[in-house]
This record gives C-alpha cells, sequence and structure tokens, in this order.
C-alpha cells in the first residue's frame, strides 16, 4: 500500500498528541501493574485531557500575570516540535545535534518560567530545583550527546547512523538514563517534580486549559525521549519499527520508576557530579580505546 | 540589613501531612532556619466532652479519640474503670483484648512503613505495605466485626469471643503471610541506597536529648532507651508473653524504622503465643457488673483513676476522676503529644527535602494529641503552673 | 462527549476527623480497591480536583480553611462528606469547638454514612459522583445557553 507522502505527514502530525499521551497512558499502566495494581485503561491520559479542556479555570491571583496564561501554550509547542525533528525519512528537516539540544533547553526553560508564573511558593520552589538541576544535566546531556557524534563523526542528526551503540558507548547510555530520569520527571531523580515535598510542583495553580497543555507536553517528552533512547542507542529503525519499539522503552522507564525512591536535591547533584566525571572520561576515552 | 530569608507554610493541606497541622519554616536558601509549628486544626475539646458522661457513653467517645490507635484508648479507658471499681476481667478476655492491641501495632506500624516510603517517592514500597496491611485489617473484621474501629472492649469482658480453631487459624494465616514476605522489607531498609541516603543522619535525637523531652515509645526506644509499659507495668495479658524490647542506639530517622520493621515481628510472636494459650472456655457475657454497669458494683472509696497501655506509638496515659458512675474530670496525654515537643529543635538547619522525612519519622497522630486550647475573648492566655491548676483541674 | 465522568480526580481534606476515615480513603488508593482503574486520581492540589472529599465535623479552626479549599476549585465540583462526623457531626457537635455542621460551611452534594464506611461504600459514592458531576455540567451548559440567548 502506498500512500501519498503529503497524507502520510498530515496523519503524523495529526496522531502525534493522541500517541503521546498513549505513551503515558502505558507508563501509569505498567507502573501500576508493578505495584501490584491493576491500574487505569491505557487511554486514560486521552479522557484527562479532554476533561481538562471542558472545565473552567480556577479563580487564582496568578492570572494577572500574563506569563501564566502563555507559557504552558508555549510549552506544548516547543514539546509538539520535537516531532518534526525526528529524523524519520519523511518528515525530517537537515539539522544538527546543537539545534537538538537547544530546543531541550528551552523546553526546561519554559517549563521553570511556568512555575515562577504561578505565583504560588511551593511552584517557585520546583522552579528554582528545575534551575539548579538544569545547570548541571543540560551539561551532561550536551556532552553525551557530543560523545555519539564524535564517535560517529557525523553532525546532522539524520546522518546518525549506527546500530547498537549502547555495546560501544555503555557509560555514555547509563548517564543517559540518569539525565532522562531528570528531563521526564521520574524517579529516582524526580526532585523537582516530588510530590510530597512540593505539593503538584510547578502545575499547583494551574487548571483547566492550562493544566492540560502542561500535561500534554510533559507527555510529549516521555515519547520524545523514548525515541531518542531507541534511536541513539539501539538503532534507526522505520517508523513501523519505532512504533513497537517505543512503547518497550517507555515500560522501561516505568520500571526504573517503580524500583527507586527519590534522592534529595543535594544527593542528586552529587550524583550529577558523579555522572558528569563519568561521561568526560567516556568522551576522552572514544579517543584512544575502542572497540 | 536586607533580609535573605523567606517564609513558607507546609501544611495544613499538604502531602507531607495526612493531617492538618501548619509549620511555618523561615527559609534560607534551601535550608530552615527556624521552624514554627502552629495547631488546633483538629481540637475539639474530647476531654471537655467526657466531663459529666456516664461510663459507658465515655467508653463510645474514648473509641473515637483516634481512628488509627482506638484500641489502645478504649483499653486505657477500661483499665482505668478496672482499676477504680476493681473488676479483674475474665482471663481469655485479657487474651482477646492482647490480641487486638498487637494487631493494632503490626497495622499501625505497615501503614507508616508505606507512609515513610510514600514521603521519599519510594510508591512500590507503600503499596506492598499497604498489601500487607489488608491482611491485618481482614483479621481485624474476623475478631470484631469492623475494619477501624473495633469497639471490642466491655468493663470486665469484650464484646465477641474466640474460636481458637476457627478465628485462631485464620490470623495465624494471616500472619504467616506477613511473615513470609517480611525479610523483604528488612533487607530492603537495610540495603536500597535511596532509603539509606534519604534515612540515616536525618533528623538525629541523641538519648540526653529524648531523655530530656520525655520520648516514649519507638521514638525513645530508636535512642537506645528502654522504655516501654508491656514491660515495665505489664497489663493485660504482657505478663505471661515472652518478647523481646527492641532498641536501636542511632536515633536518626532510619533507626526509628527498624524499630517499627522489628517490632512486627515480635508482635507477631506475641500473638502466636496468645493463640496457643488461649484457654478453652468462652468468655461471659457479662461480668458481676452486668450490661448496666453501674447496678451492682459497690461505690469505691477513691474517686482518681488512670490508665496506662503501651499504644502503637507509645505510652497512652489516661486520668480519670469518677464519681457515682459518671466522669468529672478527665485527662488524656497521648504518645505524640510526648513526642512532638523536639520538633522545632529538629528541623532547624534542615534541607527543605527533609522536613517530609522527619516529620513521617515522629509516627504523629495529630488526632490523638491535640487536647487543649486556652482562648478567651479571643486572646490567648498565659498561665503558670499553679494558677492553671486552681483554674482548670 | 463528556469526559468528566471517565477521569474523576480527587482530593481529600481533614477538617477535624479521627483519622478514621482518612485511611479508609487511602485504602482506596492501594492494590485491593484501585480506583485508579476508574481514571480517578489522588490529587495533592485542590485547584485541580472534581471531587473535594471532607472527613470529620468541621471545627473552629478548620473552618475557614475548608471554605477557602472549596473555593479554590474549579468548576464543575462536587463534594463527599465521609463518614457519620462528616454527615451529622456525631457526638463531637456537642463540643465546644464544634458550633456547625459541615454542611453549613460548604454544599454537600453526597453524604456517606458509616463510622467508617466500608471502602466499597466510598467507591459506590465516588461512582453517583460522576453521575452528579455530569448532570451538574449540563446544567451549567444550558445556563450558559439562555445566558447568550439573553
Amino acid at each position: 500500500m502506498n500512500l501519498d507522502p503529503n497524507i502520510v505527514k498530515i496523519l503524523y502530525i495529526l496522531l502525534i498528541v493522541p500517541f503521546a499521551l498513549v505513551m503515558e497512558g502505558i507508563r501509569r499502566k505498567a507502573v501500576a501493574r508493578m505495584q501490584n495494581r491493576i491500574g487505569p485503561p491505557i487511554t486514560q491520559p486521552i479522557y484527562d485531557i479532554l476533561k481538562l479542556f471542558q472545565k473552567k479555570k480556577s479563580d487564582t491571583l496568578a492570572q494577572e500575570n500574563s506569563f501564566f496564561k502563555v507559557v504552558p501554550f508555549l510549552t506544548f509547542c516547543v514539546a509538539f516540535s520535537f516531532f518534526l525533528f525526528i529524523p524519520l525519512s519523511f518528515i525530517s528537516f537537515k539539522h544538527d545535534f546543537i539545534f537538538l539540544i537547544y530546543l531541550l533547553v528551552l523546553e526546561s526553560a519554559l517549563f521553570v518560567l511556568a512555575g515562577f508564573a504561578g505565583n504560588n511558593p511551593y511552584s517557585a520552589i520546583a522552579s528554582m530545583r528545575e534551575l539548579i538541576l538544569m545547570v548541571s544535566y543540560e551539561m551532561i546531556f550536551t556532552i553525551i550527546i557530543l560523545t555519539l557524534f564524535v564517535y560517529e563523526e557525523v553532525l546532522m542528526v539524520s546522518e546518525f547512523g549506527a546500530m547498537f551503540m549502547l555495546l560501544k558507548l555503555p557509560i555514555a547510555f547509563i548517564c543517559f538514563i540518569a539525565v532522562m530520569a531528570i528531563e521526564i520527571r521520574i524517579t529516582p531523580y524526580d526532585t523537582a517534580a516530588a510530590p510530597t515535598e512540593v505539593l503538584e510542583g510547578v502545575e499547583t495553580e494551574y487548571s483547566g486549559k492550562g493544566l492540560a497543555f502542561l500535561h500534554i507536553s510533559d507527555a510529549l517528552k516521555l515519547t520524545f525521549f523514548a525515541v531518542l533512547f531507541i534511536y541513539f542507542f539501539f538503532g534507526q529503525f522505520s517508523l513501523p519499527w519505532m512504533l513497537l519499539f517505543v512503547p518497550l522503552a517507555v515500560v522501561f522507564f516505568s520500571f526504573v520508576q517503580a524500583t527507586t525512591g527519590r534522592y534529595r536535591v543535594d544527593q542528586t547533584f552529587k550524583r550529577l557530579t558523579f555522572f558528569l566525571i563519568l561521561i568526560l572520561i567516556e568522551f576522552v576515552r572514544i579517543k584512544f580505546i575502542t572497540w | 540589613m536586607h533580609d535573605h530569608t523567606h517564609t513558607i507554610p507546609v501544611g495544613p493541606q499538604s502531602p507531607t501531612m495526612k493531617e492538618p497541622m501548619c509549620i511555618r519554616v523561615n527559609l534560607e536558601g534551601n535550608y530552615i532556619k527556624k521552624a514554627h509549628v502552629r495547631m488546633g486544626y483538629l481540637h475539639k475539646g474530647i476531654e471537655n466532652m467526657l466531663e459529666g458522661k456516664s461510663l459507658i457513653k465515655c467508653l463510645y467517645i474514648t473509641e473515637h479519640i483516634c481512628g488509627i490507635c482506638s484500641y489502645a484508648h478504649s483499653a486505657c479507658f477500661t483499665q482505668a474503670v478496672e482499676r477504680l471499681y476493681k473488676i479483674d476481667a475474665h482471663k481469655k478476655a485479657k487474651y482477646i483484648r492482647t490480641i487486638v492491641a498487637e494487631l493494632e501495632r503490626i497495622h499501625s506500624h505497615l501503614l507508616w512503613f508505606g507512609f515513610a516510603m510514600h514521603e521519599i517517592g519510594y510508591d512500590t514500597m507503600f503499596q506492598y505495605g499497604m498489601r500487607e496491611r489488608e491482611y491485618v485489617l481482614e483479621c481485624f473484621e474476623k475478631i470484631t466485626g469492623n475494619r477501624v474501629i473495633h469497639a471490642i472492649n466491655k468493663f470486665g469482658t469484650v464484646r465477641y469471643d474466640f474460636d481458637k480453631e476457627k478465628e485462631g487459624k485464620f490470623i495465624l494465616d494471616k500472619l504467616a503471610k506477613i511473615e513470609k514476605i517480611y525479610p523483604f522489607y528488612e533487607k530492603m531498609a537495610r540495603k536500597n541506597s535511596v532509603i539509606t541516603s534519604r534515612m540515616k543522619e536525618v533528623g538525629t535525637i541523641s538519648k540526653s536529648m529524648a531523655i530530656k523531652h520525655c520520648m516514649v515509645g519507638p521514638m525513645a526506644r530508636a535512642s537506645g532507651i528502654k522504655r516501654d509499659i508491656r514491660k515495665d507495668h505489664p497489663y493485660e495479658a504482657y505478663s505471661e508473653v515472652d518478647f523481646e524490647l527492641i532498641t536501636e542506639t542511632a536515633g536518626d530517622s532510619w533507626a526509628r524504622t527498624m524499630v517499627r520493621l522489628r517490632e512486627i515481628v515480635e508482635s507477631i510472636k506475641i500473638i502466636k503465643q496468645l493463640i496457643k494459650n488461649m484457654p478453652e472456655e468462652p468468655v461471659p457475657k457479662f461480668t458481676k457488673a452486668g450490661p448496666l454497669f453501674m447496678a451492682n458494683v459497690p461505690e469505691p472509696k477513691k474517686t482518681l483513676t488512670y490508665g496506662q497501655v503501651e499504644a502503637p506509638r507509645g505510652e497512652d496515659f489516661h486520668f480519670y476522676k469518677i464519681e457515682k458512675g459518671i466522669v468529672k474530670k478527665a485527662r488524656i496525654r497521648t504518645p505524640t503529644f510526648q513526642n512532638i515537643q523536639v520538633i522545632e529543635t529538629l528541623l532547624k538547619g534542615v534541607e527543605i527535602g527533609d522536613i517530609p522525612v522527619i516529620i513521617s519519622s515522629f509516627d504523629p497522630c495529630f488526632s490523638c494529641m491535640e487536647r487543649m486550647i486556652v482562648v478567651k475573648d479571643g486572646k490567648k492566655e498565659v498561665l503558670k503552673e499553679d494558677e492553671f491548676r486552681s483554674k482548670y483541674c | 462527549m463528556n469526559m468528566i465522568r471517565k477521569s474523576p480526580w480527587v482530593s481529600i481534606f481533614n477538617a477535624s476527623s479521627c483519622n478514621g476515615c482518612d485511611i479508609e480513603v487511602l485504602t482506596l488508593v492501594t492494590p485491593k480497591y484501585d480506583i485508579e482503574r476508574f481514571g480517578a486520581q489522588w490529587k495533592m492540589s485542590p485547584r485541580h480536583a472534581d471531587i473535594l472529599i471532607v472527613t470529620g465535623c468541621t471545627n473552629e479552626t478548620t473552618k475557614k480553611r475548608l471554605k477557602t479549599v472549596y473555593d479554590q476549585m474549579a468548576h464543575d465540583k462536587v463534594v463527599m462528606a465521609i463518614g457519620t462526623c462528616g454527615n451529622s457531626g456525631n457526638f463531637w457537635r456537642f463540643c465546644y469547638n464544634v458550633k456547625q455542621r459541615t454542611d453549613s460551611v460548604v454544599p454537600i452534594d453526597i453524604y456517606v454514612p458509616g463510622c467508617p464506611p466500608r471502602p466499597e461504600t466510598i467507591i459506590d459514592a465516588v461512582v453517583k459522583a460522576l453521575a452528579l458531576l455530569k448532570e451538574k455540567k449540563n446544567e451549567t451548559k444550558k445556563n450558559n445557553k439562555k445566558a447568550t440567548k439573553k
């Protein structure tokens, strides 16, 4: 069956958000199963989002702040644009890895801004924690990506073509999992969104549409990291294979989430420093020793 | 000088505390400079209400002081009344009471363990703890017919009989399940890097500090003080069973975890012994006091009496003045009331992420604790000790 | 389509209760009576919640706080009073610090009796609350239409 490439592109753009939400549903379901519960149906996040769009907003003092209204939508836009830069054959711009890093930092920065706009001490603390961690993890993430591309000696993301990188760069793989845990806010490093310490974190003051956009961008980020995880460390598969492997990666993430607790901010920071040293060693190593 | 601190309220509506209490923390960066505890969200005035009520009514009210240690409070009141009227409870009734008390301890400790894990983000352990707790609740349902508020006590006896073959076997079955999984919990608490790094050397209470603040229960035992009413002043059937008094020396949150976890095993040990040695004859429906308590009991000369039991959180102490079957004066001192005093000192200088860990390691039960506020015309009133006694006691 | 039936978010409010009801509500998120299978989630912030569960008799200190939390919730909302204390005040209504019943502070839609009610009862109440939420939603829609016509 040969579809018109334009139709495929339109379908792809339309189905990104539902697909990401189903991935979030799979994560919740998998965590629930690991905790001996039945868990929600995997389409649950879609219901949640639709409900949030139907709900009214609650009155907060923060509403006077224009950032409060705009930032969730901006976060969603940036998170959505991740998927326009996934190097799949039919929808890809030519861009280098620096652009990828730039997008991820932008999303995190907007998330921090969303917290400060919330006008709530708890979301301010959550944002502050995210900022503190950003200093560290963005650097590690940059060096991981740098290691990968230096190893492959390419510059463009779409030119990256190596199978089973995790065997060649095992330390980078471990560091990637740690950074990913912070980025998609799962334990052990979800200090920025710790529900018992800072309530709902950045989202505390949001309700209705704003909350829906924040939730969607969370789900998009989760899916995006699942794609990156496979693309960089396992292999560059075509779209149908990706549809199979991405849920598996999400199940792996939920396994990480279910089997760990949460570290404190300073402990997280200490461990990140350790990872930074590790990845630097890896970066230097590929120059001399390879297998 | 510009002040570089900012104040945030932790609670009252906060996931850190399942019950409302407000701690205003003064933050300097990420560290707490000063903590101020504000309470009164749960104060209803139980002691005042107990006054002037008949003993049967008071038994019902004391049961509802707290939902988690409901048995301990009613046992305390029953003990006080039995002490005053010199009623010796039936031996089997004593055994059944002890079983319920120990089951309550297991239930409370498992609940606490789940919460402590939830506070550090370990949701899987939380769910597992709650899964095991459900077995204990099933046991409660079998013995007392209720999951949470048990209402098993009567003066001199208990409400339901206990069959060794039926209930005894059922309880042993369920406890075996908990016993089977227990080593996994202990291993996790000892080895897991998240648990040890979050809990060790957090909220340390030294032995001298614990003595100074008159701490009770697992909190004191974790600091190395051998204090347990079950050993010091045996009541019910505790003098007939053999169990170990568990102490740790570190005094931090982790030591408290270990004390509580290890106490679960001791409780299971006690229940096994009790079921094995359970008397055969059925529990009497009424003692000489009769169904309506006051009918045929001689009025004692004394009026003051007290009850003292080891609740899951520590020593529970009730003091009553009873005249002609009416409670004239009541004073309830719960374990959390003793333990919570240290919290402001303890929170000083810690990281904000440690607040949930420290507070949950206290196993606070505020609904037990909030006994009294003195407010007159909307103003606070400060009284000296003797003034206070002459006015309010 | 009305999605509120599929994802009720629950927030719990302790209005000087004795813990008994709280631990029974807590049981709902645990393996035996997992309510997440109906899509319900336990939310810390009342702004996210659709259903507010109130336990206990409301005393003088919590009265104001309960009102604030109720106002913070976004429309449409349902309030459930769990346990005898929440419904009628139980014997606490004779206490000096408890001057009113919970339903005189906030409007209560569903009363769940029991001391404490069994988890099954609370699940049943949550299901009933969903039907009520749907009704409320339709009502507000009608009112909005009327308002726009005028």
